[in-house]
């Protein structure tokens, strides 16, 4: 439901998929609307003269005009684009958002990707130009350690073989399974108890509580190296 | 430690010996930056070469009109060296390096590297990868310029 208050976002990506991601962030956690939505870095400038957005989602991947097939460099406008509506725009919030890690053509949804760092913070994000990276999240399999493998393999073994046992005739490879199954899920659970006790959090950046942060990209300043 | 392989497949020092290789590791240091930070400014003094390790940077240029206004004319990634200029005089950077990604860099002081190549007589190994470089980026600004006229003249 828009509102007095909505914030109203300019979306530049040529790519659909990216868009609706884009689109999905801004009302589900801004609670924002979008008035505007460009193909290319040309019409996303034109537009933000236009509509004076209190944001603008670019995508770094923006061509000026159109994406030419194999000229990755006809793909790569983004941050003029975004620079040039920060300088022209008064108190507009630019997020720059490198997508090379997301596919051209496949579907694009939360559950699958996630932005680093978390672009919406709160109502203290300030206007300027901030840097964000699409990412794919990992996939549960990814994110397995060594004890949840044995605990997978552990719990795969006995329920397979107790089925097995229960047959009587194939009880003989029955047994053995169960022994491995209970094996894993022994070792497993020394697995989990050790490492609770010797994880390490760390935030991504130092200063930062997690990912929950917002930075800002300036130009000609003084190199930033740490 | 430092990544001398880095160095190595890197065009600029791909003729270089391995002890050539460990002598420019001497002079160089790791660095990291985070997404948004300026490497270096167009038209300040070229102090560092710059080997990308991990991240993406975008190069650019400043516009005649309108001023204040820079476009993105190359993209670097990693394996590429950027800041080539700290070679050629008169050692100021012509483009400007912005870093789309959180960014790992080898960076290869320019005054010691300079020095280097006049004792050692480096310069000519130096000077071929840095042509097949510069051959290579231009090649790539061809392509989009000619792709670009050309698409400009199916649409009108």
């Amino acid at each position: 439901m828009m509102t007095n208050n909505s914030v109203r976002a300019l979306l530049a990506s040529d790519r659909p998929a990216i868009r609706r991601y884009f689109q999905k962030l801004v009302e589900d956690q801004l609670e924002g609307v979008i008035v505007g939505e460009s193909e290319n870095a040309h019409t996303a400038v034109s537009l933000a003269r236009q509509l004076r957005p209190d944001l603008v989602i670019v995508d770094c991947c923006l061509p000026y005009y159109a994406r030419l097939v194999d000229i990755t460099l006809s793909a790569n406008a983004g941050l003029d684009a975004a620079q040039a509506i920060r300088d022209e725009i008064p108190d507009v919030r630019v997020i720059l958002v490198d997508t090379a890690k997301a596919g051209t053509d496949e579907p694009v949804s939360a559950e699958d990707y996630r932005l680093s760092p978390a672009i919406f913070t709160g109502p203290e994000e300030k206007p300027g130009l901030s840097f964000a990276s699409l990412q794919r999240r990992p996939s549960p399999l990814h994110k397995m350690g060594f004890s949840d493998i044995c605990l997978a393999i552990g719990g795969g073994g006995l329920v397979l073989g107790l089925a097995l046992t229960t047959t009587m005739v194939l009880a003989f490879i029955g047994l053995p399974l169960v022994l491995i199954g209970v094996l894993g899920i022994f070792a497993g659970c020394l697995g989990k108890v050790f490492s609770a006790s010797s994880v390490e959090l760390k935030p991504e950046i130092p200063g930062a509580e997690g990912n929950i942060f917002a930075y800002e990209g300036r130009l000609k300043e003084p190199r930033d190296a740490k | 430690m430092l990544n001398k392989n880095l160095i190595k497949q890197c065009h600029i020092f791909a003729e270089l010996s391995a002890g050539e290789i460990d002598r420019v590791a001497g002079i160089a240091e790791e660095k990291e930056y985070q997404a948004g930070a300026v490497l270096f400014v167009e038209k300040d003094p070229a102090d560092e070469l710059l080997i990308i390790q991990e991240g993406k940077v975008a190069l650019q240029m400043a516009c005649v009109t309108p001023p204040g206004r820079a476009v993105t004319i190359d993209l670097a990634s990693s394996g590429e060296a950027i800041g080539w200029t700290v070679l050629i005089e008169p050692h100021v950077y012509d483009l400007t390096a912005v870093c789309l990604q959180k960014t790992r860099v080898l960076a290869i002081n320019g005054i010691q590297l300079r020095a280097l190549l006049r004792e050692d007589g480096l310069s000519g190994k130096l000077m071929g990868g840095l042509v097949q470089a510069v051959i290579s980026r231009l090649n790539d600004t061809r392509r989009l310029l000619i792709s670009e006229r050309l698409w400009r003249q199916r649409i009108e």
